[in-house]
């Protein structure tokens, strides 16, 4: 073996190693254990992990891969994973450890390739380790045997290009220095949700159009939305459905889906795509590879020159250049530092958490203006628009502004310095909680005080979802080390809750369409205690047992 | 043999960390001093090929390091001021994660590199455990484990304890021996034992680069002494800089650096390294009409 070949070898087994040993690949795969025992309840329950025409699907190899394949791909790999890898690149410039690379004849395509090359054996072992528990899955809940070839089959089907896609995009958008930043996070959840969507509905165009045509719609007549369905969402269900004679994806439900006990159930057998989409998904699946490139070109080597000129474009956002913009506004919080000086001297928690909300805004001037922007909006709109999308929008700013109010100190190595201050330690977490969730109740004061009067029960739940937003920000951010969980997972939520339209009262986490009752209101004070435990013992754990 | 011709390193903010600096270096320890904010960082980085020069060459054996920096890496030891490591890593992980990148393929020599800096009862321990001195261990470790021609340890005694001082020193004393070491640093103690060749770096610029006898020599006449009272001390303090100073039941003895006569009673003396160095740095300064600052010295270390 020569040496680049040895040096690729090196760098993809380090990243592996080093990502298999970190406490959070631990808790996403006891995380996917639960979800697997949880997505495929009993066939006697009153939902099912698959349902066709309100049918249950039966329990089989082809059945449950097939679903699983799609949900992981979808979620997993097409959106979790590429905030869990896309830090492989910063890892080395934080740790200090790529200034010792970049000393070394490792040459910078060698690096690139390792890193890539280190994505994909890590997502596709934790494919093959999702895969393994959902075969179990067959064993405990399973209605037929066990077929593991057809596993095997389905998921290489199914997830090889959303592999190969999120291993390439996360190194290509970690390089560009714009794209590196929080900024990059959002910008990636608008591709997921584009490359979740758009094939599905090219697909049910094409469907369409052969319907009208009179020809019976086949995949084989639509095969360049294989080249764009990257995730398999449109692939898979199409497949199912041509397999079922059904015309259209909508009477297919994956994942927690109702049906109806009294309908015969539905035996499906195992997926199957034309040969041309299997040569097409191989190709989109290889033609991810040229976009290295990019990131090839835009890797700087570790070169401190090339980083700085990078952190200097990484500011260089909408955000970014609104908050140089702003930055003399910043200095109006040096105002209120010194209030809080002379009138908080002796109120030591209140001074602390004070401190730590004007911090946001002295770091963040943005965020000044979003307060200012929001109440005033708050203050003019009707009343249905406070609750959406003034609400929503609040809730947005308390994510983006708090996503590190837990970790900053600490990714800053300055967690030593901010314990010492009196009564920080023993209070950390609820110092933090408070700090993000006053200042998500400054983004919402005037809509707050507006809905507590015409509809006192919205004003209640978001008031709720505000701190079990702020308890997410510092429970998730501690135990994680990153504000990426917080960004996404929000990110999802609010999808989700958004797309619900507000029929699903426990997904009314907020009260933006006023359908939460108050049983989910106190869920989601319960799941706020519980995040905060998370957070605590975290934290414990790092303060007093390392 | 190392040459550098006229390197200059200009940031785009406009600052000039390197200005012109040309130097020739054999095998051999070269001590490179200078105060904090000198230029000694950024110009290791060009010479271990990290960044790139503005202007100027640089030459390793006949080869342009800039254009084919690979000759270089190949033949290096580096270990960078910041050094650390990763999380998760052992000791041995890390070591000989760095082996393959260096291309070196004997996995004895992993080991024999962790026992070279006693670190190998802790080898299958995670380095981000360790104690500043013991990853700094590692990091000298991980320089050496490809038998470099030429060695850069860029502030190596960061957090080590006196006694793994005495052994960083005749480790890289014993590789001067036969190669290229650059040490640098602005503690004078870490060199004054081991340099066959002193450069001193002031305001971007190289200033001096020399035996340790000839810079000791330039100084010669400089350096004064002598004992006063506390309160006469306080007040010289703030009148002349004075350039170690040890409290005794006689008074306070102290020493200087001055071109003339500082005060009543000093007698000239013998310079000792680090007065050489400060002698340089003022002289760098009247020159430029700056002042150009001291860096820390650590009688610790002097052992």
């Amino acid at each position: 073996m020569n040496n680049a070949l040895r040096r690729i070898r090196a760098i993809v087994a380090t990243d592996f190693i080093l990502r298999f040993r970190r406490t959070s690949t631990l808790v996403l795969f006891l995380a996917m254990c639960a979800l697997a025992f949880v997505s495929i309840p009993d066939p006697s329950a009153n939902w099912t992990l698959m349902s066709i025409g309100e049918a249950r699907t039966l329990y089989n190899s082809p059945a449950i891969a097939f679903a699983t394949a799609v949900n992981f791909s979808i979620l997993g790999i097409g959106l979790l994973s590429y905030y869990m890898i896309s830090n492989s690149v910063k890892r080395d410039v934080v740790s200090g450890v790529g200034n010792t690379l970049a000393a070394t004849a490792m040459r910078s395509w060698e690096y690139i390739a390792g890193k890539f090359l280190g994505n994909v054996a890590f997502l596709t072992a934790l494919t093959l380790a999702y895969m393994l528990v959902m075969m179990l899955m067959v064993i405990v809940r399973g209605e037929a045997a066990l077929e593991p070839l057809v596993f095997l089959r389905t998921y290489a089907l199914l997830c090889p290009q959303g592999i190969f896609f999120v291993s390439v995009i996360s190194l290509v958008f970690e390089t560009l220095p714009i794209l590196s930043s929080r900024i990059g996070d959002f910008v990636y959840f608008l591709v997921w949700i584009v490359l979740g969507i758009a094939p599905v509905e090219q697909l049910e165009k094409a469907n369409l159009a052969q319907q009208q045509a009179g020809v019976a719609p086949t995949l084989s007549n639509v095969p360049f939305v294989a080249y764009i369905d990257v995730l398999g969402l449109g692939t898979g269900m199409s497949a199912i459905n041509q397999q079922i004679g059904a015309d259209s994806s909508k009477g297919l439900s994956v994942g927690a889906s109702t049906f109806n006990p009294a309908l015969p159930v539905v035996v499906i057998r195992e997926v199957e795509l034309p040969t041309a989409w299997v040569i097409a998904k191989a190709l989109t699946t290889l033609g991810f590879i040229p976009l290295l490139a990019i990131a090839l070109a835009a890797f700087h080597r570790f070169d401190p020159t090339r980083l700085r000129a990078s952190a200097r474009r990484s500011k260089r956002n909408i955000v970014a250049s609104l908050g140089a913009i702003l930055k003399p506004l910043s200095r109006l919080t040096t105002t209120f530092w010194g209030m809080i000086q002379t009138l908080l001297s002796q109120q030591g928690f209140v001074r602390i958490v004070a401190a730590e909300i004007l911090l946001v805004f002295t770091l963040h001037p943005t965020a000044l203006l979003v307060l200012v922007g929001l109440n005033v909006a708050g203050l003019i709109a009707p009343i249905p628009k406070v609750q959406l999308p003034i609400a929503p929008l609040a809730c947005l700013a308390l994510v983006f502004f708090s996503a590190d109010i837990g970790i900053r100190e600490r990714q800053r190595g300055s967690s030593a310095l901010l314990l010492s201050v009196p009564m920080m330690k023993e209070n950390f977490i609820l110092i933090k909680l408070l700090a993000s969730w006053i200042l998500g109740l400054t983004f919402a004061f005037i809509p707050l005080v507006r809905l507590a009067f015409a509809v006192p029960g919205v004003a209640v739940s978001l008031l709720v979802g505000m701190l079990f937003l702020s308890a997410c920000a510092v429970g998730l951010g501690i135990a994680t080390g990153t504000a990426k969980t917080l960004i996404v997972g929000s990110l999802i939520l609010f999808y989700v809750a958004l797309n619900s339209n507000g029929h699903e009262p426990a997904l009314d986490f907020a009260g933006w369409f006023g359908s939460a009752v108050p049983m989910v209101q106190v869920g989601y004070a319960v799941a706020a205690l519980g995040f905060l435990a998370l957070g605590w013992s975290a934290h414990w754990w790092r303060t007093e047992r390392a | 043999m190392l040459v550098l011709d006229n390197v200059t390193k200009r940031f785009s903010s406009g600052v000039t960390a390197v200005n012109a600096l040309s130097l020739r270096l054999d095998k051999g320890v070269v001590g490179l001093l200078g105060p904090n904010g000198a230029g000694k960082t950024t110009l290791i980085q060009m010479i271990t090929t990290v960044t790139k020069p503005s202007a100027g060459t640089v030459f390793y054996n006949d080869v342009d390091i800039v254009k084919s920096p690979d000759a270089m890496r190949s033949r290096l030891g580096f270990l960078p001021q910041d050094f650390d490591v990763y999380d998760n890593l052992t000791a041995f992980e890390f070591l000989s994660y760095f082996a393959a990148l260096k291309g070196v393929r004997s996995k004895a020599r992993v080991g024999e590199l962790l026992e070279m800096v006693n670190l190998h009862t802790v080898a299958n321990r995670v380095a981000s455990a360790f104690s500043g001195g013991m990853k700094q261990r590692l990091g000298i470790a991980q320089a050496l484990i490809n038998d470099p021609d030429v060695l850069i340890v860029d502030e190596p005694t960061a957090g080590l304890d006196p006694e793994e001082r005495i052994r960083l020193r005749n480790i890289l004393s014993e590789i001067g021996g036969e190669k290229l070491v650059i040490l640098s640093t602005h503690i004078v103690s870490d060199i004054e034992a081991i340099a066959t060749h002193i450069a001193i770096m002031a305001q971007s610029r190289l200033q001096s680069y020399s035996t340790p006898e000839e810079l000791l020599s330039s100084a010669e006449g400089n350096v004064w002494k002598g004992i006063v009272s506390s309160e006469s001390f306080d007040s010289l303090r703030s009148q002349i800089r004075i350039s170690g100073a040890v409290r005794k039941p006689d008074g306070v003895h102290i020493s200087v650096v001055s071109a003339h006569k500082p005060f009543e009673g000093a007698m000239q003396t013998e310079p000792t390294l680090e007065d050489a160095f400060l002698f340089t740095l003022q002289k760098a300064g009247a020159e430029t009409g700056t002042e150009a600052t001291t860096g820390k010295s650590d009688k610790a270390g002097a052992l």
